[in-house]
């Protein structure tokens, strides 16, 4: 198992057999690169932030950042609008406006308003050119999913050029491909990807598919005296702020559990019966530390 | 050769004017029920349960209708092939877990 940053967090790679590690960390370092090249906020010559400052008018798109869009865009259908990409306004409202390292939780901003964002349904892609439109005044931010299509991608292209099975964790959201070792792979579920493996949390095996934690304990901030996080409920452009405040869902794909587990937090009290509906396995931390579990994932303490 | 009598004449107008209303009306009901068809169909197709596509597909934006499109190839989210499952024993490698959190 190797480790490295990527994507301002952790990469975690491990294949099986082992002998296939190299060769795995390889690629998944040209994916983390590739997809913070074209999807970062926060980097000047990322695609993004040309998208961004072309609304209103067609840009055309690298195949990958147009793939990101339109992962974004399923994503947001998928949950019913609930992860919507087209928050990146608003989170600069929220005060995230620069690499969350860099945050300033000092400086004067105007008092919060509740405002629904944009709406997905407004954004345009031209999939014969390759080319996406804004509206005048709207920003996406792929932050929910361009990490998980980046681990889905990298572990696909791993088991495809090694045929051996691979995991690859982006900041926690986990990707597997190919064969798993014998027992599947052993996950240890927290709230935080930072956390030790004694730390609270739930050990899992895996087989296939992907597992991602949202959590709004995680990535928090201060806005003057105001605690503020990443999750935005799309319908009132503040942040979340329903029952749960952790929750992981295991899934087909990383983007899909990654979709899942965001959602999940927007919609609160509705989260468990959505879940079940959509028939995924989810454990769900509420705002009090009880744990529930979903759609046959496995009972256990927190 | 006999000629009709001008009551005979007016018969047959008579009966060619029916036979030309039944052969219209019969027409006007075969038109009338085809378009009540395709508008039920239509509309049961909108009606919110009724549809076919997922109830999240998104109507088309109003501009460039036949060439640009906000939605991607997706047929929601999908399950997992299988569930995690609970650690019963001592995992039979030394490697520690991968951690699983929100970053």
């Amino acid at each position: 198992m190797v480790e490295f940053p990527a994507l301002g967090s952790t990469a975690v790679v491990a294949s099986h057999p082992k002998n296939l590690l190299d060769v795995a960390v390889k690629v998944v370092e040209e994916e983390v690169a590739a997809i913070d090249l074209v999807c970062s906020r926060f980097r000047p010559d990322s695609e993004i932030v040309g998208l961004n400052s072309s609304a209103g008018q067609w840009f055309e798109t690298s195949p990958l950042l147009f793939e990101a869009l339109r992962v974004g865009l399923a994503a947001a259908r998928n949950s019913d609008g609930a992860v919507d990409p087209t928050i990146g306004h608003t989170l600069q409202l929220l005060g995230y406006d620069r690499d969350f390292s860099e945050l300033d939780s000092s400086a004067e901003r105007p008092p919060l308003v509740t405002r629904r964002v944009p709406g997905w349904r407004k954004v345009q892609l031209d999939p014969e050119r390759l080319r996406a439109r804004l509206p005048v005044g709207v920003e996406v931010d792929l932050g929910a999913t361009a990490k998980a299509l980046a681990a889905d991608r990298a572990a696909g292209r791993v088991a495809r050029v090694t045929g051996g099975g691979v995991l690859v964790s982006l900041g926690g959201d986990i990707s597997l491909a190919g064969g798993p070792p014998p027992g599947g792979w052993l996950v240890r579920v927290c709230e935080d990807h930072r956390a030790s493996t004694d730390a609270p949390g739930q050990d899992v095996t895996l087989s296939c598919g992907g597992l991602a934690t949202s959590s709004t304990t995680v990535r928090t901030w201060l806005r003057g005296s105001e605690r503020m996080h990443h999750i935005v409920d799309p319908e009132t452009g503040l942040c979340a702020n329903g029952m749960w405040r952790t929750v992981s869902v295991a899934a087909a794909s990383c983007v899909d559990a990654n979709t899942a587990s965001t959602a999940a937090l927007v919609k609160g009290s509705g989260a468990e019966s959505w879940l079940e509906r959509h028939g995924l396995p989810a454990r769900l931390v509420a705002l009090d530390g009880s744990v529930r579990s979903v759609c046959g994932w496995p009972e256990a303490g927190r | 050769m006999r000629r009709p009598s001008s009551s005979s004449l007016a018969i047959a107008r008579r009966d060619l004017g029916l036979s030309k209303v039944r052969q219209m009306t019969t027409w006007a009901v075969v038109v009338s029920l085809g378009v009540v068809g395709a508008v039920s169909a239509v509309l049961a197709s909108e009606l919110p349960g009724r549809s076919s596509a997922p109830a999240t597909t998104p109507s088309q934006p109003a501009t460039s209708p036949n060439t640009s499109t906000n939605a991607g190839p997706s047929s929601g989210l999908q399950a997992p092939s299988s569930p995690p499952s609970s650690v019963q024993s001592p995992p039979q490698t030394s490697a520690p877990p991968v951690i699983s959190g929100a970053s």
